[in-house]
C-alpha cells in the first residue's frame, strides 16, 4: 500500500514540477503591462451613475433642478475632459502603430532588394 | 497515507516561498518566464490544497483514527455529514480550510482578466505571503496529518454541541469571508506599493468586498441561529469573544462597504477607505489570534496549538507593512482625495455613518480586550459581561437606524432641508403612530419604544423611496407600475439593493428590540399533569420518555402547548447523553407562534413524573432570520448585477445623463 501513496506523492510532486518549471523552456519574454490612467481613476461610468442617481434624486424631489442641471453641467464637462483625452491616447496609439506597419514594410523591402 | 498529507503541507510550504521568490525575480529582472513560473506555483497550490482537502475528508469520512485529528473530532457512529464537517472542528483542519479557500481566491484573481494589470506582481506577493504564513503555521504546529502512536478502536468524537446544520455552513461562511477580505487588501498594498492612490483598487475588487461582507453576514445570522437552537440559554448572541471575532470585520466592512461609493464616484475618503480596509484585514487575524490562542476565555475554545508567536508575528508584520505603506504616501493619497464639499449631504451623512459604525466597532473590541487589559495593568481579570455591550451597544445601534432613516431622503452634492424634511413627513408619521399604536397595545418600556418606532420610520423611509423611485420611473417612462417597479430595481440595482438590505436590517432591528425588551422567562419544576404560565401561554407536563438511538440516550418531556386555553401543539425539550461524551446535552425545542417563540429546555427531572423546565417567550426573534435572509438576497441580487473584476475603466462611452435606465 506504501507503495501506491508513494506513486501518488511522486505524482503530485512531478507535476508541480512541470507547472514551475515549464515556463523557462518558452524563450525569453519582457514582462508586459496595461497601461495605467491614473489622472481618469474616476471612470464615465462612475460619472454615468452619478449623474443618474442625482436625477434620480431631483426626480424625487431630494433635489432642486436648477442645482441638478448645474452639477449636470459639471460631470458633462468633466466627463468631455476624459473623452478628449482618451481620443488623443488614442490617436497616438494608432499613429505610432502606423509607425511601426511602416518600419516593418522598410524592413521587408530592403530584405527583398538584397 | 500520512505520507501523502505531509508531502502536500511541505510542498505547499515550499512551493508558496518559491513563488513568492520567483515574483520577486520576474518583476526585478523584468522577465516573464519567472512570474509564469509563480503562476504555476500558484496552480501547483491550488493542486496541492485542494488535494489536501480532499485527503482531509476521505480520512474523515473513513474513520482513520491512526490520525490524532480524525481520533480527535470523529467517531464510529457520527453520522457521516458531522464525520465530514469535523474537517473544521479543530484548529488544524480550520487551518487548512483556510488555506484551501486562500489558494482557490488567488487562483481566481491571477488567472482573471487582469493578468497584465500593473498591479497583480504585487497582488499575488502579498495572497501567496498569505499562503505561505499558513502553510508555515500547518506544517510546525498545526499538521491535521499526525499520526498517533498506538491505534484507538474508536475515536473521542464530536463535541455534541457542534453536531448541528450550523456546523455545515457557519465556519465555512466566516472563512470565506475572511478570504475575500484578503484579496481587496492585497490590491490596496499594490496600489499603494506603485504610489497610486486612485480608486483602481476598488473598482477592481468591488465585488470581493461585499462578497466578504455577504458571508460575514451570512456566518455572524447562522452563529446566531446555531446558538440560539443549540447553547439552552435562550438567546442568540452572548458577545462571547468568539462571536465578537467574526463580527468586529463585519462592522468595518460594512463601514467600507459604504464608504467605497465615496472614492469611486467622487474620490472621497481616499485615506479612510484604505485604513478602515487594512483594520478589518487586521481584524480577522487578530480575532482568531485571540480565540485560538487562549488569550481570552471564550466558551467556543480551540485547543491550544503554539500557534499564537505565529499569528502575532504575522499580525506584527501585516500591521507594520500596512502602517508604513500608509505613512509613506499619505501626501499622495491626500493629493488624490476631494473633501466632502457640503455638510447637508449624502456625502456627509455615508461619513457619519462609518463614524458610528468606527465607534461600534472599537466599542466590541474593548469589551473584549478589557479582561486582557484589566489583567495587565491591574493584575484581576475583570470580565465586562453582556450587560457593558447591551449599554454601550444600543444607543450606537440606534443612531445607525436612525441615520439609515434619515440618509436615503438625502440628495447626493446639494440636498435642501425643506425638501428633506418634506420627504421626512411620512416616514416620521409612521414612526411616530407606530410609537402610539405600541403603547396602546399595552406595551411598556420607554427605550424600546423609541427603537421600535425608529426601525418603522426606517422602514418607512424604503417603502418611501421604492414608491417615490416608480413615481418618478412613471413619469418619465410611461410604464405600468408593476413594470415601472420591476425595472427600477433591475436598472438601479446598485441603490435598491441596498435598501433591500435595510429593510432586512429593519425585520433584524425588530426581532432584536422585542425579543431583549420583552422576553419572559420561568423555571418551574412540576409533576405530571401540572402546567405553568408564560405570557398567554399554558404549558402542561405530560411525563417524561427514555429511549435510545445509535449511541445516544435521549429523556425527553412531552408537554402540551395552549394559547388562550387553546391548544396548539406539544413539544419535546430533552437531555442527550453521547456515549462519547461526560456531560448531558440539553435539546432545545422550540414551538413558533405568532412571531413567537416558545422555547423550553429541560434543566433537570427527579424521576420520570417530575421534571424542572427552564421556559422562554421569545417575541419576533423569527424576523431575525427573515431579516437575515433578506439582507442576503438583496446582497446576492446587488453582486449578480457587477461588472466587478472588469471595470470600463478606459472605455469611451457618451455619458447618459438624462436617461434613468442606465
Amino acid at each position: 500500500m506504501n507503495f501506491v501513496y508513494l506513486i501518488i506523492c511522486s505524482l503530485i510532486i512531478i507535476i508541480c514540477f512541470y507547472f514551475i518549471i515549464s515556463p523557462f523552456f518558452k524563450p525569453k519574454e519582457k514582462m508586459k503591462f496595461s497601461e495605467i490612467n491614473q489622472e481618469n481613476s474616476i471612470t464615465l461610468d462612475a460619472i454615468d451613475a452619478t449623474v443618474n442617481e442625482m436625477e434620480m434624486d431631483m426626480l424625487m424631489k431630494k433635489m432642486s433642478e436648477e442645482d441638478f442641471q448645474q452639477l449636470k453641467q459639471q460631470y458633462q464637462l468633466m466627463a468631455e475632459k476624459i473623452k478628449e483625452k482618451e481620443k488623443k491616447e488614442k490617436a497616438k496609439k494608432e499613429q505610432q502603430l502606423e509607425l511601426e506597419i511602416m518600419k516593418e514594410l522598410q524592413k521587408i523591402r530592403a530584405k527583398k532588394e538584397t | 497515507m500520512h505520507i501523502i498529507g505531509y508531502t502536500l503541507l511541505y510542498l505547499g510550504l515550499f512551493i508558496s516561498a518559491f513563488s513568492l521568490i520567483a515574483i520577486v525575480v520576474g518583476y526585478k529582472k523584468k522577465d516573464n518566464r519567472w512570474m509564469e513560473s509563480a503562476r504555476g506555483g500558484i496552480l501547483s497550490l491550488l493542486l496541492i490544497a485542494g488535494s489536501a482537502g480532499f485527503l482531509l475528508f476521505y480520512i474523515l469520512g473513513t474513520g482513520q483514527f491512526q490520525f490524532k485529528y480524525v481520533a480527535s473530532y470523529t467517531n464510529e457512529s457520527l453520522p457521516m455529514v458531522y464525520k465530514l464537517t469535523a474537517f473544521w472542528a479543530g484548529n488544524e483542519g480550520s487551518l487548512l480550510l483556510w488555506v484551501i479557500l486562500l489558494c482557490a481566491a488567488t487562483g481566481m484573481v491571477i488567472f482573471s482578466k487582469l493578468k497584465t494589470n500593473p498591479l497583480i506582481p504585487y497582488v499575488s506577493g502579498v495572497l501567496l505571503l498569505n499562503i505561505l504564513f499558513f502553510f508555515i503555521v500547518l506544517v510546525f504546529t498545526s499538521n491535521p496529518f499526525k499520526v498517533t502512536g498506538t491505534i484507538p478502536d474508536d475515536g473521542l468524537g464530536l463535541n455534541p454541541m457542534l453536531q448541528h446544520p450550523g456546523m455545515i455552513l457557519h465556519p465555512l461562511a466566516i472563512f470565506l469571508g475572511y478570504v475575500s477580505l484578503t484579496v481587496p487588501f492585497s490590491f490596496a498594498i499594490a496600489s499603494l506599493a506603485l504610489k497610486r492612490a486612485d480608486g483602481e483598487w476598488i473598482q477592481l475588487t468591488r465585488k470581493w468586498i461585499l462578497a466578504s461582507w455577504l458571508f460575514l453576514t451570512i456566518g455572524n445570522l447562522l452563529g446566531a441561529w446555531w446558538a440560539y437552537q443549540e447553547l439552552g440559554w435562550g438567546g442568540y448572541w452572548a458577545w462571547d469573544p468568539v462571536e465578537n471575532s467574526s463580527f468586529l470585520p463585519w462592522l468595518t466592512v460594512t463601514a467600507l462597504v459604504h464608504s467605497v461609493m465615496m472614492q469611486e464616484r467622487k474620490k472621497m475618503l481616499g485615506l479612510w477607505n484604505i485604513s478602515l480596509l487594512f483594520i478589518s484585514y487586521l481584524l480577522t487575524f487578530f480575532g482568531t489570534f485571540l480565540v485560538r490562542t487562549g488569550i481570552v476565555t471564550s466558551v467556543h475554545a480551540y485547543t491550544d496549538l503554539g500557534i499564537g508567536n505565529y499569528f502575532f508575528t504575522f499580525l506584527f508584520l501585516m500591521t507594520v507593512l500596512s502602517l508604513y505603506l500608509i505613512i509613506t504616501r499619505y501626501e499622495i493619497i491626500k493629493k488624490e482625495t476631494n473633501p466632502i464639499e457640503t455638510y447637508f449631504s449624502k456625502e456627509s451623512s455615508f461619513l457619519l455613518n462609518n463614524l458610528i459604525l468606527a465607534v461600534a466597532a472599537f466599542a466590541v473590541l474593548w469589551g473584549t480586550l478589557y479582561p486582557l487589559l484589566s489583567n495587565f495593568f491591574t493584575g484581576t481579570r475583570v470580565n465586562v459581561g453582556e450587560q457593558y455591550f447591551t449599554k454601550v451597544m444600543a444607543p450606537i445601534m440606534l443612531t445607525l437606524i436612525v441615520l439609515m432613516a434619515v440618509c436615503p431622503l438625502i440628495a447626493w452634492n446639494k440636498a435642501h432641508v425643506k425638501k428633506f424634511l418634506k420627504n421626512m413627513i411620512w416616514p416620521l408619521t409612521a414612526g411616530l403612530l407606530s410609537g402610539c399604536v405600541l403603547f396602546a397595545m399595552g406595551l411598556r418600556g420607554v427605550f424600546a419604544i423609541i427603537g421600535l418606532s425608529c426601525t418603522v420610520t426606517m422602514f418607512a423611509t424604503h417603502v418611501q423611496e421604492f414608491i417615490s423611485g416608480i413615481r418618478a420611473r412613471r413619469k418619465v417612462k410611461k410604464e405600468n407600475v408593476f413594470l415601472s417597479g420591476w425595472k427600477l430595481l433591475m436598472k438601479n440595482r446598485h441603490r435598491y439593493c441596498g435598501y433591500l438590505v435595510h429593510i432586512g436590517v429593519a425585520f433584524l432591528a425588530i426581532g432584536i428590540i422585542s425579543s431583549h425588551a420583552y422576553s419572559q422567562e420561568v423555571l418551574k419544576t412540576v409533576h405530571t399533569g401540572d402546567s405553568f404560565s408564560i405570557g398567554d401561554y399554558q404549558l402542561t407536563f405530560r411525563g417524561l420518555t427514555k429511549f435510545s438511538e445509535n449511541d445516544k440516550e435521549i429523556v425527553a418531556a412531552n408537554m402540551e402547548i395552549k394559547y388562550k386555553g387553546q391548544n396548539i401543539g406539544m413539544i419535546q425539550p430533552g437531555q442527550v447523553s453521547y456515549k462519547s461524551w461526560p456531560q448531558p446535552i440539553a435539546k432545545v425545542d422550540i414551538k413558533q407562534y405568532r412571531f413567537q417563540d416558545i422555547y423550553v429546555v429541560l434543566s433537570a427531572w427527579e424521576n420520570a413524573n417530575k421534571a424542572t423546565f427552564q421556559a422562554n417567550l421569545n417575541p419576533f426573534v423569527s424576523w431575525i432570520w427573515i431579516g437575515g435572509i433578506i439582507m442576503v438576497l438583496g446582497t446576492l441580487f446587488s453582486l449578480i448585477s457587477r461588472r466587478g473584476m472588469h471595470p470600463r475603466v478606459y472605455k469611451v462611452s457618451a455619458p447618459r445623463l438624462v436617461n434613468t435606465d442606465e
